[in-house]
């Protein structure tokens, strides 16, 4: 249709006002549509105004501000949360392929509940979190101390499948946990699948001020973290403390990625996802990457839940199966193509 | 002539040592013909069913598995259950606890792996008394039979049906009543479909299900959007979890605490009832089938 070429720059600038777009329509849609019997026509004239409450379905202001609004905040939590510990983790550990999932975060943080539930009866909302805090610190402090070892700087499948093998290891002394004591199964069987159903205000108030704590952390430091990209030297000329930096890196993503585990339970691949994406942009400024890793974090994570209420209706389907099945090939592509390159 | 005594002596001697301790041949669920002993003594039973048939039979099993999702034998068994040896999980047993109980008779119902099943017929005698999605009265009258006590299980039998009778007559009005059952997940609550061991037991009582829970099969639903929680609803909501005395109550309060679940008919007409998960939403015998028509007949029989 038209000719004009775009800059670098505009073409960034495109993608970042169609990705708001998509966010918020996004965000309509988490609230127009239900695995229930209220349908989105409803639904939309409830939320305009439009229909005296006697037209529409008794339960629908429940329905809308019960399940749906703290269901689509927390997608929003969530996904952000888990696009921007992406971002951290690759930018940190300078591989495109690191996400909390994958490299034993997310399973550290598992594991953390589940030591929570086990010995010290911990409760949705505040036990999780903090629970889930210390095995994300667990599984993050791991991760960053491979990435100081020798054999993984650049060689980014390598830091996969380390990250591969300490999942491995934290799933298999959850499983023994769980086999141990078989009564908290079936309060832990539905949290593990990572899903958005049946999230509880209380417990999106306990975590939102952590995510929100861990993102402003992330983007004060993110000027820093961008210096430590041209090595330790440089950025100590430019005025940065290189270790200092990295701990401040490490506590935002534990905070970000610990929070949105104990909310939705481990969610993977969409760490992944959403700094790919975000890549895609083109965007220079560190702060506005993590922003819009996070942006489209959350619109994947509500996109994916949409679905998850859909493709079984009336029963849930977990919102992570469909990240997963998004992610998945996602990372066989990147790690091909990193592969070709040199990279592995 | 004295290379066919040898063979011959030796069969003897393994026919006399035989006949002294097996005297009957059975065919297990799987079609499997066992010899096992004419009166077992220590008979070990690894799975729920087994140990709810044991019971009723009058046996007192040597060890049993946990019940799924339960740290020991299930909780409805009360002091009885809790004070017999475990040998593991369902499906896990652990065979050095096995082995060490001396077993001669092993009651394996609903067994997936026939490894499993060759290493315990290692050890005894190992009767597979039910496949999974056999009803419980089918495999009661097998685990009878193996276990040579026909008679007991007829008398059970008759006292279950007299006790269905009795509570059926009783129900008055809600006889006709729908009963909603459900194992209850604050993110994602199950309800127990057509053919579960609960449903049956209810079907016996002739109660109908609510129209949304008429799927053929023996276990729970997927979980359940807490939209389309209305498919719990019925005349009576008989609600449990699996979890110990203390969480399963916080489970509930997160229950009742919801506001979707407070719209609920049941609830409001006061018609929810907490029932013990491991006893409805799991796969009992003829003791659990029993309970149930007793909490049946505590909750829904006026006095």
């Amino acid at each position: 249709m038209t000719a004009r070429v775009f800059s670098g720059a505009e073409q960034g600038a495109l993608l970042v006002v169609l990705a708001l777009l998509m966010l918020a329509l996004l965000m309509l849609a988490s609230l127009l549509l239900g695995a229930g019997e209220i349908g989105p026509a409803d639904s939309l004239r409830y939320l305009l105004g439009l229909a005296a409450p006697a037209q529409l379905p008794q339960d629908m202001a429940m329905v809308m501000w019960q399940m749906r609004l703290p269901r689509m905040l927390a997608a929003v939590l969530v996904g952000g949360a888990l696009g921007m510990a992406g971002m951290l983790l690759q930018t940190v550990t300078r591989n495109p392929l690191a996400e909390p999932g994958l490299l034993g975060v997310n399973a550290g943080a598992a594991l953390g509940v589940v030591i929570g539930i086990a010995c010290a009866g911990a409760d949705v909302g505040a036990g999780y979190l903090l629970w889930a805090l210390l095995g994300a610190t667990l599984g993050n402090g791991c991760v960053l101390l491979a990435t100081r070892l020798d054999q993984y700087v650049d060689a980014p499948l390598r830091l996969v499948l380390a990250g591969a093998a300490l999942s491995a290891t934290f799933h298999g002394l959850t499983s023994s946990i769980l086999l141990a004591q078989q009564s908290g199964y079936d309060q832990y069987r539905f949290w593990i699948m990572g899903s958005l159903s049946g999230i509880s205000p209380a417990a999106l108030g306990w975590v939102a001020p952590a995510i929100v704590t861990g993102a402003a952390l992330a983007l004060l430091l993110s000027r820093a973290l961008a210096a430590l990209q041209l090595g330790d030297d440089s950025a100590c000329a430019l005025g940065h403390r290189p270790a200092l930096v990295r701990t401040g890196i490490a506590c935002a993503a534990t905070l970000l990625t610990g929070s949105a585990v104990a909310l939705a339970g481990p969610i993977a691949f969409l760490g992944l996802l959403a700094p790919f994406l975000a890549r895609q942009c083109k965007c220079t400024t560190p702060a506005a990457r993590l922003l819009l890793a996070a942006l489209f974090g959350m619109a994947l994570l509500l996109a994916a839940d949409i679905a998850a209420r859909l493709l079984a209706r009336p029963f849930e389907t977990p919102a992570s199966v469909v990240t997963a099945l998004l992610g998945a090939p996602l990372l066989v592509w990147i790690a091909r193509r990193s592969s070709r390159e040199g990279l592995a | 002539m004295k290379s066919l005594f040898l063979p011959a002596l030796l069969l003897a001697c393994l026919t006399a040592s035989t006949a002294a301790w097996a005297a009957r041949t059975i065919t297990d669920a799987n079609g499997t013909q066992l010899s096992v002993p004419d009166h077992p003594e220590r008979i070990l039973v690894l799975s729920e069913l087994d140990l709810d048939a044991a019971l009723a039979l009058k046996i007192k099993p040597v060890g049993t598995t946990n019940g799924r999702g339960q740290d020991g034998a299930p909780r409805y068994l009360g002091a009885v259950g809790s004070k017999l040896v475990s040998v593991g999980n369902f499906g896990t047993p652990v065979l050095d606890k096995v082995i060490a109980l001396q077993p001669d008779l092993i009651l394996a119902g609903g067994l997936p792996d026939p490894e499993l099943l060759a290493q315990l017929r290692r050890i005894a005698p190992t009767a597979v008394t039910y496949k999974l999605g056999d009803d419980w009265k089918a495999a009661f009258a097998r685990i009878a039979q193996i276990t040579a006590r026909d008679a007991q299980a007829q008398s059970f039998m008759a006292t279950y049906q007299q006790r269905l009778t009795q509570v059926r007559s009783q129900l008055g009005k809600q006889a006709g009543a729908t009963v909603s059952v459900v194992r209850w997940n604050p993110q994602g609550p199950a309800y127990m479909l057509k053919d579960a061991f609960a449903s049956l037991v209810l079907a016996d009582l002739q109660l109908k299900r609510p129209a949304g829970q008429l799927q053929p099969g023996i276990a729970h639903s997927p979980p359940l959007s807490l939209e389309a929680l209305n498919r719990i609803d019925a005349d009576w909501l008989f609600i449990g979890t699996l979890a110990p005395a203390g969480q399963a109550s916080s489970a509930l309060a997160s229950a009742k605490a919801m506001p979707a679940f407070q719209q609920l008919a049941a609830v409001k007409r006061q018609q929810m009832v907490v029932i013990d998960g491991s006893l409805w939403t799991s796969l009992g015998g003829p003791l659990a089938a029993l309970a149930i028509v007793d909490d049946v007949d505590k909750a829904m029989v006026k006095r």
